[in-house]
């Protein structure tokens, strides 16, 4: 994964996400948009075998950047609590 | 969040999860058709081949051989510390040779890892006649299913909302829904209609068209998914789905370490 | 480039510009190219 940022503002910040794809993207827009102070989040794959997601983030007044990386630690605390509650029932 | 399982085999699973979005859960379709690294055969170095396939057929066909995966002694290439020049910690040697007449399979291949061998020992690869022969060595690799599909472990991953079905009071036991549902789910309990098992419900919507006076409503419940999961042997399916959730979480803390440096 | 004649078995070399495809052992005209003693590399795809 390499991180190219195009541009960044006080509220806005458009980041290239290299070698990563829908997977990825779209759980973290989700979960950028549970967010009340992100206005925006959404992300474009230009071309679906060549281009590189371009993430684009807007908040009300909050720095982007740890817009970004609370979503992504809200996701892993998702995904670790689907791992804790899938392993219980099935190991059962 | 709460996971509810229905079914779950070595290499099958069903489940019902709740309380998510939509994203989380085709997050976990997704990791789990193309994002868990996977064994596979990348390059095949035959010695000989005197059988009536060509050398790339059979290359072709020595990919698509499910292999079972162990992450712990085993690194994707590109993450590996020799550069993607080839050692024991991302790559796996195995080899296959036979002599006619005689129908070859995957389990006549050897692995040099006792830990780690094909899933399936009975995928046929060629049937060699008399005097043919067949000599070559494998070299197999971690992928991902994103760069080919010998490299996807789970391949029949999918999921869909949870029905809901309703009937309103206006309902008055006619039984047409009941004859027409090809799953046979609804039943006449009394003076009113009642769902056995909404889980098998198809969504196919028989039961609303039948109805004359519209008393059956039929909806999709947004946060609640019936997955279902199956491998192709290179890892148990329960393994499979805690994998696809792991690769997310390592996915989204590498994120974050590097929005960390860049700040 | 040697070719292997499918009667006689002999190792043969063609100049077909002066005799075409023919063994000049026998006459054969079915010539087998042999595989190369060469290990090769064949991606798996």
């Amino acid at each position: 994964m390499d991180l190219k940022v195009i541009e960044k503002t006080d509220t806005e910040i458009l980041v290239e996400i290299g070698g990563e794809s829908h997977t990825l993207l779209n759980t973290l827009k989700s979960s950028l948009l549970d967010d009340p102070r992100v206005e925006v989040a959404t992300y474009d794959i230009k071309h679906p075998t060549i281009s590189e997601p371009i993430l684009f983030v807007k908040t009300a007044g909050v720095d982007p950047v740890v817009a970004i990386k609370e979503a992504s630690a809200r996701l892993i605390e998702v995904y670790e609590e689907f791992k804790s509650v899938f392993s219980e029932k099935a190991s059962i | 969040m709460d996971v509810e399982i229905i079914e779950l085999s070595d290499d099958n699973a069903r489940f019902v999860l709740t309380g998510v979005n939509p994203a989380i859960a085709n997050g976990l379709r997704k990791s789990m058709l193309s994002e868990v690294p996977t064994m596979a055969i990348d390059y095949i170095n035959i010695y000989d081949n005197t059988s009536v396939l060509f050398d790339e057929q059979i290359g072709l066909r020595m990919g698509l051989i499910p292999i079972i995966t162990d992450l712990d002694s085993y690194v994707l290439s590109e993450d590996c510390d020799c550069n993607d020049e080839g050692c024991t910690k991302c790559q796996l040697t195995l080899t296959l040779s036979a002599e006619g007449p005689v129908m070859v399979y995957s389990g006549d291949i050897q692995s040099s890892d006792p830990n780690v061998s094909v899933a399936d020992e009975k995928v046929p690869i060629v049937e060699l006649k008399e005097r043919q022969k067949l000599v070559l060595e494998a070299v197999a690799k971690l992928g991902t299913g994103r760069k080919h599909v010998k490299y996807q472990a789970g391949v029949a991953c999918g999921y869909k909302n949870v029905p809901v079905i309703t009937f309103q009071d206006t309902c008055d036991a006619c039984g047409k829904c009941v004859d027409e549902c090809p799953k046979e789910i609804l039943r006449i309990d009394g003076d009113k209609v009642t769902v056995t098992d909404p889980l098998k419900c198809i969504l196919c919507r028989l039961c609303v068209d039948a109805c004359d006076i519209k008393a059956i409503s039929l909806e999709e419940d947004d946060s609640s998914f019936i997955f279902t999961a199956e491998s192709d042997g290179s890892y148990p399916a329960k393994e499979l789905i805690v994998q696809s959730a792991d690769t997310i979480i390592e996915k989204a803390k590498l994120l974050n370490e590097i929005l960390e440096s860049i700040e | 480039m040697a070719y292997l004649c499918t009667r006689c078995k002999h190792s043969v070399e063609i100049d077909y510009e002066v005799m075409g495809i023919r063994c000049p052992y026998c006459g054969h005209r079915i010539l087998i190219k042999e595989r190369p003693t060469l290990i090769k590399k064949v991606e798996a795809v």
